[in-house]
């Protein structure tokens, strides 16, 4: 099984090279750079122009930018980021955990609540409950993320005036403020995105658990258990439940592309100073560098996130600890 | 009141299954009533479809709802009817007095757990042991039955073993905590001929050094020829002869039997094409009134299609649903069935 | 449960290679999909019939001192926005564009996904490994962030670039799904015997191939439909994707974002056929996945 993580681990090094050397070429490809839209003023002399590409390693065909970006990245360095006047790695260091505490938060409350409902579901299933709750997943399924936020945001601080329109902090919090006043208003900001993106998940989720319990609960080896006089508790628990947490492992995997693609939409929609609005912002600017380092960074992401979905897959079922990377497909 | 030394063992009474479903209640196992005595192999035989794996089921009270046991049905098991015992009692007899075997080995064992912890189970459910113990007694167990290796193998998921292995794992979980009864659900007929010998020699060792009876459900009368003492023959949802296996096979007295052992290709034999019965088992939904074999027994006359024969009694422990017995002349009116007429 | 013997035994379903029709019997049959297809097929009609009809045009500014911003009334059921176009009008003709872009870019990408898949599925190890390679690579995309380096970077993404960059971002799951039902099927015994008696594996693909992985590859693009009008609307809302003056529920959810509070409904309305949308096309996959389900191959 080690043999094949590794070997997985491999081609994930690869495809990350892959998409960001993709992106690198597609960035540049397209019209303007940096300092065509970052200063309006056409006086500026075409010398002092080439003199900023320069500076900022934007001079030379394509493939010499390549190379040395390529060299840089083994170095650790991802470049310089023109709209932000900051290393790259600084963004994206800056902005990378507040996405992570909203999209981890959200996982796992996502995780916790759907799973729980879906087992409630299978246990009484086709009671009007279980429909209902079917229906509900079925919605919030089919509900656009960014469309969900705004209907929130409405709600929430429009309608209803308890949360913050946006933002992660109160920019009025007096600097002598108690840490419990800081999370307590962290958490006020936190809120709202933080419901919009697990309710994006949460359907998905119970229907996943769901379906897998109940398929285990008519498996063979759920009869044989009971035939061997084991308690129903345990015949739940070690032979229904457990064989049923394969499939979900999967669905985490899938999880975190998902969580890139809703949170830039939703901390767009709720000004979440995370990683979505830092590449979305890099765009508009054109910044390369900026752009080239965050679309690396979602790769990784992804890319571990589907590395340890395969691992935890493994763990859990152990026919898939022999399996070649063949039967992936 | 029978001395309970000469008892059965196992007694089935008037089982019934019934399955509720839209279009109707239907009836797959009919009015089944069959003994197992001490230390015996009764084999129950029949085609697809007859009834005999959810007779077997019955037994645990393993029937999931739409299908329901019949509150005429009793099963007496030594001296307890486990069709009314209540859950909790039930849950001690399954795996410590009655022990089962399924059919797929591949499904019936949980693929993420070891085979080892899958028999310590066993032991862990009844007994109050140190995990150790169980485990030693399932290494222990695993070697009786042959698997070779054992504590190697015990730490291995199923997935990992041959079809064989799984069977005999099987094995070691219904036989571990020494059961008075095993009934095993087609246990052979996953398996290849050379595994199958094997696997019945381990069920001929359970009876002759445990003393356990065996309830033998299968559609191979190879396999009934072999290993078992007794058979009940089963049609239809119901049981149309039950006698010693012997006396089945040299003189049968139903004429599904009769068909049955026709059919069995023989080595050596003058004929080129097989014996069949013909026509099809009329299906559950639909039984016949009269004899459900009617249509496509040779033998038929009015009274058959009219009266549906009770189980009689023809002596020398042999029984027959069928006029025959009580009129046996008929059987000089040998004919072609009804159901040979149609393609 | 798995079916107790003493149960007649389930007609095997022998698969047909034109058997469409009692496919489609099937979908109509059960209720909900009845509904669903129902449902879009209502949708469509409204959206191209009702515009004939109806007396404003999309593009249409009204009188900007005393129309914009008008609650819903009776002349003008969605009301208008800020610049007083009829928001009914732009619905209806948003709801054509971005049902005409999920259409095509689904096309095109099952296309793709479907010939890349099928020529993984068929090709010696090698072949198919570096394919899976690309596909692995792309499943592995942040779909989002490259959309918008792809659209933002230039000054006015066109409708044509939109499909072209949605449908070349989204056809590796498709890819994915064909190269595993080819490999599987590849070892049929029919396949085997087709190849045996000779047949050339470009027309076993199209003939008897095909038809079989059409089921599964009709199910994901209808979700695929669904999620990629989804798409299309998160662009246009983020300002990369349909460009004003055009119309796309996408964009007019973005007027509305601006006024969210005091003109709700401009971002209400968009949003709400989105939902119908996606709905109905899951609910249509799940009926078509029924619906074939007993269509599938017995396994060896």
């Amino acid at each position: 099984m080690t043999r094949l993580l590794l070997a997985r681990l491999a081609q994930g090094i690869a495809v990350v090279l892959l998409v960001a050397s993709a992106v690198f070429v597609l960035v540049r490809l397209a019209p303007g750079d940096p300092f065509a839209t970052a200063l309006d003023d056409a006086t500026v002399d075409m010398a002092v122009r080439a003199q900023w590409r320069a500076a900022y390693g934007l001079d030379g065909s394509i493939g010499t930018q390549y190379v040395r970006w390529l060299g840089a990245l083994l170095q650790g360095d991802l470049g310089w980021s023109t709209s932000r006047q900051l290393p790259v790695t600084t963004a994206i260091a800056d902005a990378l955990p507040w996405t992570l505490a909203l999209a981890g938060t959200a996982t796992v409350l996502a995780f916790a609540i759907g799973m729980a409902t879906g087992a409630w579901q299978a246990r009484h299933r086709d009671t009007t409950g279980d429909r209902a709750v079917t229906a509900f997943s079925v919605a919030t399924v089919a509900l656009p993320d960014f469309w969900l936020a705004l209907v929130v945001l409405l709600a929430g601080a429009g309608w209803w005036h308890v949360f913050p329109v946006g933002g992660a902090t109160d920019p009025l919090l007096d600097a002598d403020a108690s840490p419990t006043t800081r999370t307590l208003d962290l958490l006020r900001h936190l809120a709202l995105p933080l419901a919009t993106l697990t309710l994006t998940m949460i359907g998905s989720i119970a229907r996943l658990q769901r379906a897998a319990i109940l398929d285990q609960a008519s498996a063979e080896w759920a009869r044989t258990a009971l035939a061997k006089g084991v308690a129903p508790g345990r015949v739940w628990r070690a032979h229904v439940w457990r064989t049923a947490l394969v499939p979900m492992a999967t669905l985490a995997g899938l999880a975190l592309p998902h969580l890139l693609g809703a949170g830039v939409f939703i901390e767009h929609v709720f000004a979440w100073p995370g990683f979505g609005g830092l590449a979305a912002g890099a765009i508009a600017a054109r910044d390369y560098h900026l752009v080239t380092g965050c679309t690396l960074v979602a790769t990784v992401l992804v890319v571990a996130g589907t590395w340890l979905a395969d691992a935890t897959s493994a763990w859990l079922d152990p026919r898939l600890r022999a399996a070649t990377s063949e039967s992936r497909a | 009141m029978t001395d309970v030394a000469t008892a059965p063992l196992l007694s089935l009474r008037d089982v019934r299954v019934r399955i509720r479903t839209r279009r109707g209640t239907i009836v797959p196992v009919d009015g089944v009533s069959l003994d197992v005595q001490r230390g015996e192999v009764v084999a129950l035989v029949g085609e697809s479809g007859c009834g005999k794996s959810l007779t077997a089921l019955t037994i645990l009270r393993l029937l999931d709802p739409p299908m329901a046991l019949d509150a005429s049905s009793r099963i007496e098991f030594d001296g307890v009817d486990l069709a009314t015992l209540p859950e909790r009692e039930l849950r001690r007899v399954r795996g410590r007095r009655i022990g089962m075997v399924f059919q797929e080995p591949m499904t019936a064992l949980n693929p993420v757990h070891t085979v080892g912890a899958q028999v310590a189970e066993v032991v862990l459910a009844h007994e109050r042991v140190p995990r150790a113990d169980a485990w030693a007694r399932a290494v222990r167990m695993l070697v009786s039955v042959g698997i070779p290796d054992a504590s190697v193998r015990a730490r291995q998921y199923p997935h990992e073993l041959s079809g064989g292995m799984r069977q005999r794992v099987m094995l070691a979980i219904a036989l571990v905590l020494d059961p008075a009864l095993l009934v095993a659900d087609e246990p052979t007929t996953a398996l290849d001929v050379t595994i199958q010998a094997q696997l019945l020699d381990l069920l001929r060792d359970a009876q002759r050094t445990r003393g356990a009876s065996v309830l033998l459900i299968t559609h191979d009368l190879g396999v009934v020829a072999e290993t078992a003492q007794r058979v009940a023959v089963m049609y239809a949802g119901q049981v149309v002869e039950e006698a010693p296996v012997h006396a089945l096979f040299a003189a049968p007295l139903h004429p599904y039997t009769e068909g049955l052992l026709a059919a069995m290709p023989r080595a050596g034999s003058a004929r080129r094409e097989l014996a069949t019965i013909p026509g099809t088992v009329p299906p559950p939904e639909a039984w016949p009134t009269g004899c459900r074999f009617a249509e496509r027994c040779p033998f038929m006359w009015e009274r058959c299609t009219r009266e549906a024969p009770p189980l009689h009694d023809a002596g020398d422990g042999r029984r027959a649903r069928c006029h025959l017995v009580v009129e046996p002349s008929r059987r000089g009116e040998r004919r072609l069935p009804l159901a040979a007429a149609r393609p | 449960m798995t079916m107790p013997l003493a149960l007649p035994a389930a007609d095997e379903k022998r698969v047909r290679s034109a058997d469409r029709v009692s496919t489609l019997q099937q979908l109509v049959a059960a209720p909900v999909s009845r509904a669903a297809v129902g449902t879009l097929g209502a949708l469509v009609f409204v959206l191209l019939v009702v515009p004939l009809a109806w007396p404003y045009a999309p593009h249409e500014q009204l009188d900007l001192a005393t129309m914009s911003l008008r609650a819903p009334s009776l002349a003008h059921p969605l009301g208008t926005d800020a610049v007083a176009r009829d928001v009914l009008a732009r619905l209806l003709a948003g709801g054509r564009l971005s049902l005409a872009i999920g259409l095509a870019s689904v096309a095109l990408s099952t296309g793709l996904g479907t010939a890349w898949g099928m020529v993984a599925g068929l090709a010696g190890a090698r072949t198919d490994a570096l394919m899976m390679r690309v596909v692995d690579a792309g499943l592995a995309t942040p779909r989002v962030l490259v959309l918008l380096v792809v659209l933002a970077l230039r000054d006015h993404p066109s409708v044509p670039l939109l499909v072209g960059a949605i449908a070349a971002t989204g056809w590796f799951p498709q890819a994915r799904l064909v190269r595993g039902e080819v490999r599987r099927l590849r070892g049929a015994d029919w396949i085997v015997a087709a190849r045996a008696l000779g047949v050339p594996w470009r027309r076993i693909a199209w003939r008897q191939l095909l038809p079989h992985i059409a089921g599964p590859v009709l199910v994901t693009a209808a979700i695929g439909v669904g999620q990629v009008i989804v798409l299309e609307a998160g662009l246009s809302w983020l300002g990369v994707g349909v460009q004003p003056p055009a119309a796309s529920w996408g964009n007019i959810i973005r007027d509305g974002t601006d006024v969210l509070q005091a003109a709700p409904w401009i971002s209400l309305a968009p949003g709400a056929c989105l939902v119908l949308v996606v709905l109905c096309c899951s609910l249509l996959a799940d009926g078509l996945r029924d619906a074939l389900a007993g269509r599938d191959l017995p396994r060896a």
